[in-house]
């Protein structure tokens, strides 16, 4: 079904289109693109260096190298900061001026081939036929090597400059689970994985996105576990992306989603490469962006929003009482303050006698209707929150200090808000902070406002139509193409017992078949059996 | 292609509309049944008289919360009563509910009314058309507890101030409630059973009624409150029987429990019997109670009931010298002896109400003709010489199940 919605996008691309993605590519690197190097090395340092406006972080290094018959003049250029100067020095600036070459400047391409192979010890050198490809290599943090009478470059790899070390994850911590998160390098991630998932069948696939900042992005799945449909899937709508920049994974989750419109985050992030490693194991594919630790997981159901890494970490029992715990933590955060309005205001025969004449009595002189008094509460709860997300650490105390004052006290003190609401809120905002992860969670912050602005217009009747709307909405989502109610919505009754529950792991022993499309058996399985299965093509 | 474009357009637009349809909807419902709950006089209890004056019918009473007052351990509380009441006249009810929108600056909200007082000489006028606002009006619940005023009016009872509870309906309420789990004299008796029984047309009601015990006039001050014991408080009396909705008469303590026993509405109680071999008594407390009516075969055309009840309980107090609880035989005697302390009671609520009132409490109409349709086809017409008439079997057996924590008792 999805893949009549790609066709129809790909028809899209009228000729109009097509020329302007033209003229936009020829603004990209000027007319150099495609071309090749020029012969002389001087003439390559001049042209390199307009382009680049004379930036001061890109060094040339000229050297004048002893060969047979004569010097051989080659430049090593490099970005300061990307290149790890050290190990540049040792692995070709030394090797290069120790021995004398075989070759002479009368036969650059020798030379070339001479360095390559024998002086420069680096684990990766690769050749630059064309400015594209230098400038690539140049920005992927490679010292290029350019030699005078050759039209072609060598580039380098001796990666380097300051990296954050990896860490514990801040947003997602576990009391017991490993320690790493994910950085902000993707090949550091990419091998965070591969620790986890030592096997010839983790494939990896390399895309550079982003017509300015060429982030590499790259695709991670289990060959023979993914689903091959949904892989190609996910490779036509990261090829339909054409953008300047990506800068965080935040953007590509924008780019590929189903469904634009809605509150729901389609497309799960996690910064755990254990999160990650199960995931994949399960058939899912994971989408790592260079710059970003947020590494992203297709496709994506609501039921993963619930379930923490922890769960599979601790004994079944608790983890299914904790993720229960989340789930109806979640729904008092979405209705909470709804149901507050609307009992208060239009069913109050609900409430026990003795809790309804207190609550009459603590309304009594509010001046405001309930329902503004929670809608005021929840506006500056939210102001308080975003307010300490985005001060200093040092900052942020004051301000929860001011707000637990101001609210707390003064406001039900003053008797503008009856206390009441004030608990609701408070308690509200406890729940909402319970969901494992941040952008469900922000989606119920949004959904509140407007279950609050059903209640107070059509109590729990204008409650019950929100919900309703909100389920069909759910049910209508979907994550590349699967629905994002599974196993709930189609229905896959084995997939149950990891949902609300978290079975023992010995019950799990097939994986979700709603994702996996073979090689369903996870564990117990007859080797023998896994052996003879041929991966799905 | 174009198609989907322009059924992408279509989609906008519905949304888009719907959007704005829901929209107005919310602005035009205007909060459609808001009610602010600051703005609410919530009633606690309802009390019905008959006007004293005679100009109209009812004299209605509403005890209402004061909620800052009420809510006990708010700073707002002030020292003034928990409630305060609302006297109107009227032909019907609704109309002096509707007339105190006079003296009430709230709307009078009655979805959490528990209480509903019937001054003796309305409930001689009769019940059943007090009760046809209750039952009609979806706002009032239908499980409100109806009680009769004996020898003071319901506004009497409703204006005086109780110690145990701040807000007088619910005291007397909870002591009904109370009676009823310990003692069984009276039992809790809702508007929709009233409904219910009125509606079979085959037996006649019950009604616990409540009084005042005391001086009447102080019951409407503050220094009633501020005694240790109170000038005059509300004081549970016995069961008021009806004949079709109208009040006949009251029973004594013992007919009143007599009818529980009957009736199967004993939870819990206390039974007292004379010891068998010496002075004073002791006590047997009755945990539960399995009441079995049925009507057999008649005998010349007169029905017989056979009521056999299995009570269950344990000795609680002795005050014998002679009672040796600690042998297996005597708890049988003991049974005996309680089972006759249970039958005086209950052949005395026989006498009263078959033979003096001749008022069918009991449902026997109606166990008739539940259990011998053919029977009461034949009688149903002059059920009412018959029921004077109809034979009854009374077999009670008492199971004392032990006799408390204390063997023999150290009384000499």
């Amino acid at each position: 079904m999805f893949s009549d919605y790609m066709l129809s996008r790909g028809r899209k691309k009228t000729k109009k289109q097509e020329d302007r993605e033209k003229e936009l590519q020829q603004n990209q690197l000027g007319e150099y693109e495609q071309e090749p190097l020029l012969p002389v090395l001087a003439d390559n340092i001049k042209l390199l260096q307009s382009e680049m406006g004379n930036s001061n972080d890109i060094v040339v290094r000229e050297l004048a190298l002893e060969g047979e018959g004569g010097f051989i003049k080659v430049a090593i250029i490099y970005v300061q900061g990307l290149v790890d100067e050290f190990r540049m020095n040792e692995s070709i600036i030394q090797p290069m001026q120790s021995v004398p070459f075989q070759a002479g400047p009368d036969d650059p391409s020798r030379v070339q081939d001479e360095l390559k192979n024998k002086i420069v010890a680096a684990g990766r050198v690769e050749e630059a036929k064309d400015w594209k490809k230098l400038f690539e290599g140049l920005f992927l943090g490679n010292a290029l090597i350019l030699l005078d009478g050759c039209n072609t470059a060598l580039a380098s790899s001796c990666v380097g400059g300051e990296r954050r070390a990896v860490e514990e994850p801040k947003t997602e911590t576990a009391i017991r689970g490993p320690r790493e998160g994910f950085v902000e390098a993707l090949r550091v991630n990419t091998a965070l994985i591969r620790r986890k998932i030592r096997s010839p069948k983790l494939w990896m696939e390399q895309k550079t996105i982003g017509r300015e900042t060429q982030t590499p992005v790259c695709i991670m799945y289990m060959k023979g576990l993914a689903s091959e449909d949904t892989l190609q899937d996910l490779r036509d709508r990261l090829d339909a992306i054409d953008i300047d920049g990506i800068l965080e994974s935040s953007y590509i989750e924008e780019l590929i989603a189903d469904q634009k419109w809605t509150p729901f985050p389609t497309i799960l992030n996690n910064e755990r490469p254990d999160v990650i490693a199960s995931n994949l194991l399960e058939g899912r594919i994971a989408i790592l962006v260079d710059g970003t630790p947020f590494v992203l997981i297709v496709p994506t159901e609501l039921n993963m929003f619930f379930q923490a890494a922890e769960d599979y970490y601790q004994r079944f029992d608790v983890a299914t009482f904790l993720r229960l715990l989340r789930f109806f933590s979640y729904v008092l955060a979405l209705v909470m303050p709804s149901v507050y309005v609307a009992v208060v205001g239009y069913h109050q025969e609900m409430i026990p006698t003795p809790l309804l004449l207190k609550l009459v009595a603590q309304r009594e002189g509010v001046p405001f209707p309930v329902y503004l008094e929670a809608f005021i509460m929840e506006l500056v709860f939210e102001i308080l929150r975003e307010a300490v997300v985005r001060m200093p650490t040092i900052v942020g105390n004051a301000i929860s200090i001011v707000g637990g004052m101001v609210i707390g006290q003064s406001v039900v003190e003053a008797g503008i808000v009856s206390p009441p609401v004030v608990i609701v809120v408070a308690f509200t905002a406890i729940t909402s902070f319970v969901s494992p992860t941040y952008n469900l969670g922000i989606a119920a912050r949004l959904l509140r406002f407007l279950l609050l602005i059903a209640a107070s217009t059509l109590g729990f009747y204008g409650i019950s139509i929100v919900l309703l709307l909100l389920l069909l909405h759910l049910s209508n989502l979907r994550s590349l193409g699967m629905p994002y109610m599974k196993p709930f919505s189609p229905m896959f009754r084995k997939d149950w017992k990891d949902t609300l529950l978290r079975a023992p792991m010995w019950m799990m022993r097939e994986r979700p078949q709603a994702i996996a499309v073979d090689n369903l058996v996870r564990a117990d399985m007859d080797t023998k059996e896994l052996e003879g299965q041929e991966p799905v093509q | 292609m174009t198609g989907s474009i322009r059924w992408a357009g279509n989609k906008k637009r519905i949304a888009a509309t719907l959007a704005i349809l829901l929209l107005i909807v919310s602005v035009l419902s205007g909060c459609w049944d808001l009610r602010y709950l600051d703005r609410l006089g919530v009633v606690m209890a309802v009390g019905v008289d008959s006007d004293p004056t005679g100009k109209q019918q009812l004299r209605v009473t509403m005890q209402t919360v004061l909620a800052q007052n009420a809510a006990a351990g708010n700073k707002l509380a002030s020292e003034g009563m928990a409630v305060t009441t609302f006297t109107e006249t009227g032909d019907t009810m609704f109309e002096a509910i509707r007339k105190m929108t006079r003296k009430t600056s709230r709307r009078l909200f009655f979805s959490h009314t528990r209480l509903l007082i019937i001054g003796e000489q309305a409930a001689r006028k009769g019940v059943f058309p007090l009760l046809d606002l209750i039952e009609r009006n979806p706002d009032i619940r239908g499980d409100i507890a109806v009680m009769i005023a004996r020898n003071t009016t319901a506004e009497q009872l409703l204006q005086t101030t109780t110690q145990i509870d701040a807000i007088p309906a619910n005291q007397m309420y909870d002591t009904l409630e109370i009676n009823e789990h310990a003692l069984g004299q009276e039992y809790l008796v809702r508007v929709q059973e009233i409904t219910r029984m009125a509606l079979q047309k085959k037996q006649q009601v019950a009604i616990p009624s409540i009084t005042l015990e005391g001086d009447e006039a102080a019951g409407n001050d503050e220094q009633n409150l501020k005694r240790i014991h109170p000038t005059v408080q509300p004081e549970l009396s016995t069961m008021a029987v009806l004949k079709e909705g109208h009040l006949k008469g009251f029973l004594t303590a013992k007919e009143s429990r007599g009818l529980s026993w009957m009736l199967g509405r004993v939870k819990s109680t206390v039974v007292k019997a004379a010891c068998p071999n010496s002075e004073g008594y002791f006590m047997v407390e009755i945990s539960g109670s399995k009441v079995n009516m049925s009507a057999v075969k008649p005998k010349d055309g007169i029905p017989v009931i056979q009521i056999g009840i299995k009570p269950e309980g344990s000795v609680k107090e002795v005050m014998c010298s002679d009672l040796p609880v600690d042998e297996e035989e005597m708890l049988k005697e003991i049974g005996k002896l309680i089972d006759q302390s249970i039958e005086g009671e209950i052949e005395a609520v026989i006498v009263k109400l078959q033979k003096k009132m001749q008022l069918d409490t009991f449902g026997w109409g109606r166990l008739i003709y539940m259990q011998k349709p053919a029977l009461w086809r034949r009688i149903d017409k002059e059920w009412d010489v018959v029921y004077p008439k109809v034979q009854h079997e009374l077999k009670i057996k008492t199971r004392i199940k032990d006799t408390g924590v204390r063997g023999n008792s150290i009384v000499k």
